[in-house]
C-alpha cells in the first residue's frame, strides 16, 4: 500500500518536473527499436502508424518542453500543458505495453517455428522512419493455419523485396504472453510455385518445375504419372524429357527413365535424344541396343561429336579396341583438339 | 504591442502568444539572423539536390548556357531550347570532327542539312543520319507527311533505331494520320537510349512547350506525361511534374493506360516497388494490350529473384504485342537462361505465324532447334532467314549468322559489313567480323576488327578478348590484352584463378 502511495505522489511530482518526458523519449525509441526488430505478427494493421504517431508526440512535448525552459515568459506555455500531459500519457502507456513485448519475447520458451504463407497484398506505411521504422505490411495466408489473413509489419529490406503473389518463409517465434513475432522473411521459390499451380495457371513451365520440384523429394511414381500425362499432351517435349529421365537416372531409377523416354525415341528421330537413350539403356545393361542408338545418331548428324565420343567410350567399356579407335578417330577429325589423346 | 485604432474601434483578437512572438523577433535579433542561417541552409540544401539531378546538358558547352538553363528553370522551353541551339552551334563551329548535319539541324540551315544529305545519300542509299536529317528538315518545315516518309524508310532499315522513333512521335504528335505517337514513344523509350543526343533534347524541350501552351481544356496531358518521361532522362526532378501529368490524364480519361504506366515507372524509379506493381496493374486493367506494363512487371519480380512471375508476365506481354522483337526476345532470352528450347520453338513459331517476315523470330527458332538437336529443321529455318529482309543491324547480324551457318561465307561477311554501315556505334557487328577473320586466318583484318571492338566495349569476359591477344607476336597489342592480372583479377577473379598453376 506504501508503495502505491509512493508511486501515486511520484508520478504528478515526475510530470511537473518535466523529467518524465525526456525519459518517454528515449524509453519510446528504444522499445520502438526493439519491437521493430522483432515486427509483430499481429491482425493490427494500423502499428505502424501508432508506432509513428507516438514518437512524434514525444518529440513534440519534448520540444515544448525546451521552449518552455528557454522561454523569457513562461506563463504563455500554460496554454498547452494539458497536452503535455496527455502526450505523456500516451507514450507512457505504449512504455507500458513495449516493454510488456519485450518481456514476452525474451521470457519465450517454445522453440521458433519456419513457415510458408502467401503474400496477398503489400501497403507502404504512411510515414517512412527510415531503417528503424517499418517501411509496410504484407497481408499474408499462413499454410496449414486458419484461413484468417494475418499482418506482419516489415522493415524496408524485407519490404523491398517481396511483392504480392510472392511464396515467403519466416520464422515465428511464440512469446510468452501468448504474442507471437516473426523473423527472417524470405522469398519461397517452392512456395510460389506451389501457389501458382494451384491457382489453376495451366502453364507447361510450371507443370515442368512442379515436376522438377517432386523429383527433388524422390516421388518418382507422381512424377512419373505427372510425366506421362504431360508428354500425352506434349509429344515433342523431348529435352524435357531427357532432362527428366537423366535425373531420375541419376537418382538411381534407370528402369523408370528407360519406361519413360522408350516411347519417346521410338517416335522421334532426335540426335540429343538417341545420344542420351543410348547412354542411359547402356547404363541398364543392354550395351548393344545403346550402342544401335549411339550409331543411329551418326548416321543422323555425322557432323556432330558426342555421339562418336561416346561410342568410343561404350566399344571401350566393352572391351572391342578396334571399333572404339575407329570412333575416336572419326572424334579427332571433327574435333582436332583431341589429337593429342588420339597419339596416347 | 499594437497602437490603438482611432474612433474607439477595439484592436483586432490576437493570440499572446504571437504577439510575444513578434516583439521578440524586434528585440532579438540573434532569433532573426537563426531564422535566415536555416532559410539559407535549406536554399543550399535546395541548390545541391537541384544540381544533383541535371545532366551536364543543362549548362551548356563549358557552362556557357546559363541563360538557357535559367530559362528552363523558370518553365520557358522553347526559349531555352533556342538559347541551347545558338550556345551550342557557337561552340561546335569552332570544333573538330563535328557532324556538318548537327551544326545544320543547330543553325536551321535546312537548305545546307538537305544538300550535305542528298550528298550522303548518293554514296549510301540507305544512310540513317541522311534520312534523319532530311526528316528534321521536313519537320520543322511542318510537312509532316513527307518527314513520316522520311522516318518510314528508317524504320524500315532500323526498326528501332530511337532517334526516328522520336522523330516519328513528334510528327504523330502533330498530324495523328502518321501514326500513334504513344506506340512511337514507348518503342524508344524503353530502349533506355531515347534522346540522349543533343537534337532530340532541343526538339522534346520545344515539344513539350507547344504542347503546354494550348489551353487547358484542350491540353493533351498523356503525351504531355511522356515527354516530361523523355525530360527525366535528363533531369530527374522531372519526377514530380511527370506524376501530375499522369494524373491529370487519368483524370481527364487522356489515355489512362500510359498515364497509370508512367506513375508506375516514377514509383520504380523511386524505390516503391508495391506502388510501382499497383500501377502497372492499373495500366493493364485500363489497356489490356500495354505490353510494356506486363514486361515491367516481370522486371519488378525478376528484381526479386521470382524467375516464375517474372516468365508468366514477359509471356503475357508477348501476348499482348505478338510480334514485337522487344518482347518476344525477352521472352527467348528468358527460357533460353533456363533451356526450355521446347518452349522457345513453340512460341516463336506462334510469332512467325503473326508475322510471318520476322527475321529475329527465325533467328530464334533455328537456334532453338539446333540446340535440342534438330538439325534438319534448323537448316531449314536458316534458308529461311536467308530470304527474308533484315529491319535493323541486329536482324543483320543474325542473317549473317544464319549465312555463315549454311556455308555462305561471303554472304555473312558482307551483311555485317552492312550492319556496321547501318549503325557505326555497336561493337557486336566488329566481334564478329574479328571472330570470322580470325578462323579465316587473316589476321591483319582480325586484329583490326578486334582494335574497333575492344575500344567500343565490345568485350566483357576475358575469355572473349585473349585469343586476339596471341595474334600480336610481334607487335604491341592494344591496352586491353596489357592489362596487369591485379586489374583483371577485380573485375574477373575466379577467370585468372582457374587460369594460374
Amino acid at each position: 500500500m506504501k508503495l502505491f502511495n509512493w508511486i501515486g505522489t511520484l508520478i504528478p511530482n515526475l510530470f511537473r518536473w518535466g523529467i518524465i518526458s525526456r525519459w518517454l523519449i528515449a524509453l519510446c525509441l528504444w522499445v520502438s527499436a526493439i519491437q521493430l526488430t522483432y515486427p509483430v505478427l499481429s491482425p493490427w494493421s494500423l502499428m505502424g502508424t501508432i508506432t509513428t504517431t507516438v514518437v512524434a508526440l514525444c518529440l513534440l512535448v519534448l520540444l515544448i518542453r525546451i521552449a518552455e525552459r528557454i522561454s523569457p515568459n513562461r506563463h504563455m506555455w500554460m496554454i498547452v500543458r494539458p497536452f503535455l500531459h496527455v502526450g505523456d500519457f500516451v507514450a507512457l502507456a505504449y512504455i507500458v505495453c513495449g516493454v510488456g513485448l519485450y518481456l514476452n519475447g525474451i521470457l519465450a520458451t517454445a522453440p521458433p517455428q519456419r513457415h510458408v504463407a502467401e503474400v496477398l497484398t503489400a501497403a507502404e506505411e504512411p510515414i517512412s522512419l527510415g531503417p528503424w521504422g517499418p517501411a509496410g505490411h504484407l497481408q499474408i495466408m499462413l499454410q496449414g493455419a486458419d484461413a484468417v489473413p494475418q499482418y506482419v509489419f516489415v522493415d524496408d529490406r524485407v519490404f523491398q523485396r517481396i511483392l504480392p503473389g510472392q511464396g515467403i518463409s519466416l520464422v515465428i517465434y511464440e512469446g510468452a504472453f501468448g504474442v507471437r513475432w516473426v523473423d527472417a522473411i524470405v522469398p519461397d521459390y517452392a512456395k510460389t510455385l506451389a501457389m501458382l499451380v494451384e491457382k489453376g495457371i495451366h502453364d507447361p513451365m510450371l507443370r515442368k518445375q512442379a515436376m522438377m520440384s517432386d523429383l527433388a523429394e524422390q516421388r518418382f511414381e507422381k512424377v512419373f504419372r505427372q510425366a506421362q500425362q504431360y508428354f500425352d499432351e506434349e509429344p515433342d517435349e523431348i529435352a524435357f524429357a531427357m532432362s527428366l529421365a537423366g535425373t531420375i537416372g541419376q537418382l538411381g531409377q534407370r528402369a523408370l527413365a528407360v519406361q519413360l523416354l522408350e516411347p519417346m525415341a521410338n517416335n522421334h528421330a532426335n540426335y540429343k535424344l538417341y545420344c542420351t537413350f543410348g547412354v542411359l539403356i547402356r547404363d541398364t545393361g543392354d550395351v548393344q541396343k545403346g550402342i544401335e542408338y549411339l550409331n543411329a545418331a551418326t548416321r543422323m548428324n555425322p557432323q556432330a561429336t558426342e555421339a562418336y565420343y561416346l561410342l568410343e567410350h561404350t566399344y571401350k567399356q566393352i572391351g572391342q579396341k578396334d571399333e572404339a579407335h575407329l570412333a575416336f578417330t572419326k572424334l579427332v577429325e571433327l574435333e582436332p583438339r583431341y589429337h593429342a589423346l588420339l597419339q596416347q | 504591442m499594437l497602437s490603438p485604432l482611432p474612433y474607439g474601434i477595439p484592436p483586432p483578437v490576437t493570440l499572446p502568444f504571437v504577439d510575444k512572438l513578434v516583439s521578440l523577433i524586434r528585440r532579438r535579433g540573434v532569433i532573426l539572423t537563426l531564422c535566415m542561417v536555416i532559410a539559407g541552409s535549406l536554399a543550399g540544401y535546395y541548390v545541391v539536390q537541384r544540381v544533383m539531378q541535371l545532366d551536364p546538358i543543362f549548362y551548356g558547352p563549358d557552362a556557357k548556357s546559363l541563360k538557357a538553363f535559367a530559362l528552363y528553370e523558370f518553365g520557358a522551353y522553347s526559349r531555352a531550347a533556342e538559347q541551347y541551339r545558338i550556345d551550342y552551334a557557337e561552340y561546335l563551329q569552332s570544333q573538330q570532327d563535328v557532324p556538318p548535319e548537327l551544326l545544320a539541324f543547330l543553325r536551321r540551315d535546312s537548305e545546307g542539312a538537305s544538300q550535305w544529305a542528298q550528298q550522303e545519300l548518293t554514296g549510301n542509299p540507305n544512310s540513317v543520319e541522311a534520312l534523319l536529317a532530311l526528316a528534321r528538315v521536313a519537320y520543322e518545315h511542318k510537312e509532316y507527311a513527307t518527314a513520316a516518309d522520311y522516318t518510314r524508310r528508317i524504320l524500315t532499315l532500323y526498326w528501332d533505331n530511337t532517334d526516328a522513333l522520336l522523330l516519328a512521335a513528334f510528327i504523330a504528335t502533330w498530324d495523328p494520320s502518321q501514326g500513334d505517337p504513344f506506340r512511337y514513344l514507348d518503342m524508344a523509350l524503353r530502349t533506355g537510349t531515347a534522346a540522349r543526343n543533343l537534337p532530340s533534347f532541343i526538339q522534346v524541350l520545344e515539344i513539350v512547350s507547344q504542347l503546354q501552351s494550348q489551353p487547358r481544356s484542350e491540353r493533351r496531358y498523356g503525351l504531355l506525361m511522356v515527354y516530361h518521361r523523355i525530360l527525366m532522362i535528363h533531369d530527374t526532378g522531372m519526377a514530380n511534374r511527370v506524376m501530375a501529368m499522369a494524373r491529370r490524364a487519368i483524370a481527364k480519361g487522356d489515355h489512362p493506360g500510359e498515364g497509370f504506366y508512367g506513375m508506375g515507372v516514377i514509383f520504380e524509379k523511386t524505390g516503391r516497388p508495391h506502388k510501382a506493381l499497383e500501377a502497372y496493374q492499373n495500366a493493364v486493367r485500363a489497356d489490356p494490350h500495354h505490353a510494356s506494363a506486363y514486361y515491367a512487371t516481370a522486371r519488378l519480380y525478376s528484381k526479386r529473384q521470382d524467375d516464375l512471375h517474372q516468365y508468366l508476365f514477359l509471356k503475357e506481354a508477348a501476348k499482348a504485342a505478338p510480334a514485337d522483337p522487344f518482347h518476344f526476345s525477352a521472352l527467348y532470352h528468358r527460357l533460353a537462361h533456363k533451356q526450355e528450347w521446347y518452349a522457345i520453338t513453340r512460341f516463336m513459331h506462334a510469332v512467325i505465324e503473326t508475322d510471318p517476315g520476322n527475321l529475329t523470330a527465325h533467328a530464334h527458332l533455328a537456334w532453338a532447334l539446333e540446340t535440342m538437336g534438330e538439325h534438319g529443321r534448323s537448316q531449314q529455318v536458316l534458308h529461311q532467314i536467308l530470304a527474308l529482309a533484315a529491319r535493323s543491324p541486329k536482324e543483320l547480324e543474325s542473317k549473317s549468322w544464319a549465312a555463315r551457318r549454311v556455308g555462305d561465307e561471303g554472304q555473312g561477311e558482307a551483311l555485317l559489313q552492312r550492319s556496321i554501315l547501318l549503325d557505326r556505334e555497336r561493337p557486336n557487328p566488329h566481334r564478329e567480323l574479328a571472330r570470322f577473320y580470325k578462323d579465316k586466318g587473316r589476321i591483319a583484318e582480325a586484329r583490326k576488327e578486334f582494335e574497333i571492338a575492344a575500344q567500343m566495349g565490345g568485350y566483357d569476359n576475358p575469355n572473349q578478348w585473349l585469343g586476339y591477344c596471341a595474334l600480336y607476336a610481334n607487335e604491341r597489342p592494344p591496352s586491353i590484352c596489357t592489362q596487369d592480372k591485379a586489374a583483371l583479377s577485380r573485375a574477373y577473379g575466379t577467370v585468372i584463378q582457374a587460369s594460374e598453376p
